[in-house]
């Protein structure tokens, strides 16, 4: 998420006119919307980083982003569990070549 | 991986990394479990889980760890080059540099990809002042009036700064730093300005001891690190050569408002 990522926005007062709900990677966050040039409404896509929505984003753009996103988080996933199995035969004091 | 000595990167990572977490900007969902191994002070691979969910830094972590030859991207020396900095930036070879960045941004930017590779070719290092200034969005949107303000906030909070705690306050400190200022054309540090900034959140401090007179590394609205003074030569130095690459050394400063 220190990379932008696409939200949709949700239904939802905060008292605060730039300020909105969005489903930010299935949480619920605020996010200002005060530097687009159009106020969205619920159910559009934004761009958002740093807590900032800084384009709108159709449908189609936020579902292409969002498959990238998840093929990079699922490739992080399989690294990690490779790490981590490497880190328990360590620990276990696996021989070495074990994995070839 | 436990004990003081293995331990010291991971729980460096927890204090520059929690900050943003805390705000939903970065890392894994679950802020208060990373904010945990501050409290316990242990490193676990849980920990390294839940380092690995922030895909702004942890790439550059293995940047740096693969270009230095230290098998573990969690090691201090890496952790302290990509947040403060240290001689590891300069060892990592260009040509390993440019690999990482195309393998993470090329596919999202297309044939704008050489902006971004401008940095690089400018002398950037994988410190997190090069992520700030060279490939986030801000910069870009410096040159837009309605968005100039907002942009600098952003970039003067994500940047590590770095100060001199003047006083405390409970769980605040008093701390005088230079912020970022804009002028229209160059980015710089201006006068020195006094801010308040969190030292705890109900009990659980990210940097221990911190007193009057104390150099300190700040992100976001915490204080995050005591440093060194080898470390605020190396905070300053690889700060303002990113400032410099921005402002004088890339022909598209900004370049990430292309990743939009």
């Amino acid at each position: 998420m220190c990379l932008s990522i696409p939200a949709q926005l949700a239904a939802g007062e905060t008292g605060h006119p730039d300020l909105v709900v969005a489903e930010v990677g299935g949480v619920p966050r605020t996010v200002n919307v005060g530097l687009l040039d159009e106020r969205p409404g619920p159910g559009d896509w934004v761009l958002v980083h740093m807590g900032f929505a800084l384009n709108v984003m159709t449908p189609e753009e936020a579902a292409d982003a969002l498959a990238a996103l998840g093929a990079e988080r699922e490739a992080e996933r399989d690294a990690a569990r490779e790490a981590e199995a490497l880190h328990a035969a360590m620990d276990a004091g696996a021989p070495e070549g074990w994995m070839t | 991986m436990s004990g003081p000595a293995a331990s010291g990167g991971p729980l460096m990572f927890v204090r520059y990394a929690y900050p943003p977490n805390a705000l939903g900007y970065c890392g894994p969902d679950d802020s208060a479990a990373f904010r945990e191994y501050a409290v316990a002070g242990v490193a676990d691979q849980g920990l390294v889980q839940l380092a690995r969910a922030f895909s702004g830094a942890w790439p550059y972590l293995e940047l740096i760890s693969a270009g230095c030859g230290i098998p573990d991207p969690l090691d201090h020396r890496v952790v302290e080059a990509y947040w403060v900095g240290n001689e590891l930036l300069d060892r990592v070879p260009v040509g390993k540099i440019g690999d990482s960045m195309a393998e993470r941004f090329r596919q999202r930017v297309g044939n704008k990809f050489q902006f971004l590779a401008e940095g690089v070719l400018a002398g950037g290092v994988p410190h997190h002042s090069f992520h700030v200034f060279g490939v986030y969005p801000w910069v870009g949107l410096l040159g837009d009036d309605r968005k100039a303000k907002h942009a600098l906030m952003v970039l003067d909070r994500c940047r590590i700064r770095w100060g001199t705690v003047t006083a405390l306050h409970g769980d605040q400190a008093a701390v005088e730093s230079r912020p970022l200022g804009w002028d229209g054309r160059l980015l710089t540090l201006g006068e020195p300005a006094t801010e308040m900034a969190r030292l705890a959140l109900d009990g659980t401090a990210l940097a221990r001891d911190i007193g009057p007179g104390d150099r300190v590394a700040l992100h976001w609205d915490w204080v995050c690190d005591k440093l060194t003074g080898r470390q605020l030569r190396a905070l300053r130095t690889y700060t303002m050569r990113h400032l410099d690459m921005v402002n004088h050394r890339v022909d598209h400063p900004g370049p990430a408002a292309i990743l939009s």
